[in-house]
Order: C-alpha cells, then structure tokens, then sequence
C-alpha cells in the first residue's frame, strides 16, 4: 500500500510539467445492486466527473471549475459460478449537452484468499456519440482488497483496495491506450452499505501526442438492497 | 469546487456515523502477544518448540471471544483456536491435498463427489484432544492416532440447490459431519 502511496505522489509531479495536458476534479459516484434468485444481480451506477483544475501544454495547472459529464448505468449480471459473473449493460452519459450511448460486455471474478481478495474483470463496450464515429474499447482490470485490520474484512472495519486497469480503445481506425491506477481507501459497514474514497488516477493519449494525465478524488459508495 | 468536495464529505461523514450505531459488532483483529491469556501463549511455545513467528488474533462473534494463533513450524502452517480463557480448543493444519495418501484421498472424494459441480479449495487436519497435553505430545511426535481427527474442507459445490462456497467437516471415514455456507461479500466494488 505504501509502494502505491509513493507512486501516485511521483505521478503528481508530472501534471505540472512539460508538454502534458492534465486535470484534477472529484468523481463522486453511487452505485446500488439488488440480487435476486441467487444468481442474478441488477446494478445502478450514477456518477459525476467534475474538474477543479487543468493545465494545457507549456502552462501550469490553474483552478478552473468544469462540470465534465454525469454517467448513468445498468448492468445485468448472472452468476456463473460463486467466483464468477457476467454482465450486459448499458450507459447513458449526459455530457456538455449530448446524451452519448455506451454498450457494455463484461466477464468478473472475485476469489476470496487468506487475507486478500482478487478481483478480475474483462470488459468491452461500444460507445456511440452524435457526430463521432463508434468507439470500441477492451478493458482488463486487477483489483486487490484487504482487510487493515487482522485476516478478514468484518462489519465496520476499514479495508485498502488497489486497481490497474489497461484500455486499449479503436476509433475511426485510431488506436489508443490508456492506464488507469486507483487507491482507496474503504469501509465496510455490513452486507449492504461500504464507502470508498481515495485516487483515481488516468494516463492516456500517450501514443502518438504529449500524455493526458487525469487525477480524480473518487468517492463511491455502495448499496446492496 | 471546495464547497462541492466538503459537503460531499460531510455527506459520508453522516451516512458513516448514522450506519456505526445500526449494525451488530463482529469482529476479528490482530493483537500482540501480550495482549492474549498467559496459558495460550505458554501452550503455544511448548507445543512448537523454536517456533520463530507467531500472529495472534482475537475474534469476537456475538459477545463470544475466543484467540487464534497462525504459525509456521517444520514447513506446515498451524492455525490454534483458544477460548476466550485460553484453554486449548483445536489445532488445524493445512494440507497439500495433492500429497495426501491415495486411501484417504479416495475416502474424502466419495463424499465429494456427492455434490454436484464440486471443487476443492483448500483442506486442513483438525486435530482436537480432551488433555490438552496429549494434543501436544502429538504435534510434537506427528501422531495422529492419540487425537480426534477430523478434515475441514473448503469448496464450492451446489448443495441444496445453492451453488455457493462452503465449508464441510469430515470425520476420517469420509463421511460429512456439517456444512456451514461461507457467506461471500458483495462484490459489486470489484466488478464495477
């Protein structure tokens, strides 16, 4: 957890300098699941991304307020076995007046060991907005969640979580990459509720320009109806 | 911007408080070595002799405290379960199932294969004795013969119609003692 630390304080650096583009804001999100049946979930997801901060090429990062987009999202997923699940679902993001539309596929694990949980996720999704070719993008993320306190994670006790993402995206024949690597902090009040705050911090744009870095104070929270 | 960023701290700073007072304590935790009954500590060092690393943890469930330690000795890992007084409950070992004789191999998986869509996922000896001294003469000399020895396992099969992640207790004969379903938490901050 403290190599992670250290990594995002390195990072930070980098959106002041150079030929970079970077932007600092909040992502605050909500995220409610109900269960039925025991093998099917349905899962809503809203959430707010809102830069504070920015910083072009050759200039410094200045305070600059921008509401970016909100996301809303449904996710129907069956559970294949106790580890694994799969999911459709569909976004719909409300951004600087467009409504743009998002499918999204994906396949995730979750594998209980002493100490730790492992988290796995193959997504891909197809996004369609006004007056842009589609978007295709495949994801593969790796979370890790542990306990601060003893072996497992009981009713209100606190817990770290690290997640590496990669993206590769296509659109209009153009190939892009993008990494994104997020800390947080969580607690776990029961069965139903848990919070997370922490850094969501993104990388892309890197192939064939100067880097986009993006640094987000994400704040989740969870509900399990 | 800071406006927006507090009040949505305060937010969770309210929800978390509000929850803290609803939901009922269960809880298991680190604790130093000085912080568990003299007598567990005394058992443990005698009965793994040089033992170098020992974890301790308390665990309260329901008002119920009980200490366990976690400990490595002559290349097994030993979980030892202690009641809240520090009177010696059980001993368990884990166990490479893969290196485990074929005639208790073939005994444990008749019993599994009973259940449908089963996997192993872990598997430990759980050596239990009414004297706590003859428990650890046996640990010392490996001699399973002078305790109570049962297999706890760890799976995943459909039992009852619910496939889902369970813990079983087998007696030496194969057969399955009890089954406790391992309640898995959700996963939602993992797949979102």
């Amino acid at each position: 957890m403290k190599n992670y630390f250290i990594f995002l304080l390195l990072t930070i650096p980098m959106l002041s300098s150079g030929q970079s583009r970077a932007s600092v804001g909040i992502l605050p999100e909500v995220n409610v699941s109900y269960r039925w049946a025991e093998k099917w979930r349905i899962t809503g997801q809203l959430e707010s991304m809102q830069r504070g901060w920015v910083k072009e090429a050759e200039t410094d990062l200045n305070p600059d307020y921008q509401y970016m987009r909100t996301d809303a999202t449904a996710v129907l997923s069956l559970r294949l076995s106790p580890f694994w699940s799969a999911g459709l679902g569909y976004l719909m993001r409300f951004s600087e007046g467009r409504i743009i539309h998002r499918n999204l596929q994906q396949l995730s694990s979750a594998h209980q060991y002493s100490g730790v949980r492992l988290g796995h996720r193959l997504r891909t999704d197809q996004t369609y907005a006004p007056d842009e070719s589609p978007e295709y993008r495949w994801r593969y993320r790796f979370s890790l969640e542990f306990p601060l306190n003893g072996f497992s994670l009981n009713n209100n006790e606190w817990y770290g979580k690290v997640s590496n993402e990669h993206l590769a995206s296509l659109q209009s024949s153009e190939l892009d990459w993008e990494q994104r690597v997020v800390l947080m902090l969580g607690h776990y009040f029961d069965l139903k509720h848990k919070v997370e705050v922490g850094l969501d911090y993104r990388l892309d744009r890197f192939l064939k320009e100067a880097p986009r870095h993006r640094l987000w104070i994400a704040i989740s929270y969870f509900v399990n109806l | 911007m800071r406006q927006i960023f507090v009040g949505v701290l305060l937010l969770f700073s309210t929800i978390l408080s509000a929850q803290e007072s609803k939901t009922k304590i269960e809880k298991e935790y680190r604790v130093n070595a000085d912080q568990v009954p003299q007598k567990s500590g005394i058992w443990i060092t005698e009965a793994f002799p040089n033992v170098s690393k020992v974890k301790w943890y308390s665990e309260e469930t329901s008002g119920k405290k009980s200490y366990e330690a976690k400990l490595k000795w002559q290349g097994k890992k030993y979980s030892v379960e202690f009641s809240e007084t520090g009177d010696i409950e059980d001993v368990e070992i884990r166990l490479n199932w893969r290196k485990q004789p074929d005639e208790l191999r073939k005994l444990l998986q008749n019993s599994f294969s009973q259940m449908d869509k089963f996997k192993l996922l872990k598997i430990q000896e759980q050596w239990s004795a009414a004297d706590p001294d003859v428990l650890k003469a046996a640990i010392q000399q490996q001699n399973k013969k002078k305790v109570n020895l049962k297999y706890e396992v760890e799976f995943r099969a459909v039992i009852n119609g619910v496939h889902g992640h369970w813990e079983g207790l087998f007696d030496t004969s194969g057969k399955l003692l009890q089954t406790r379903r391992i309640l898995t938490r959700p996963t939602d901050n993992l797949d979102f």
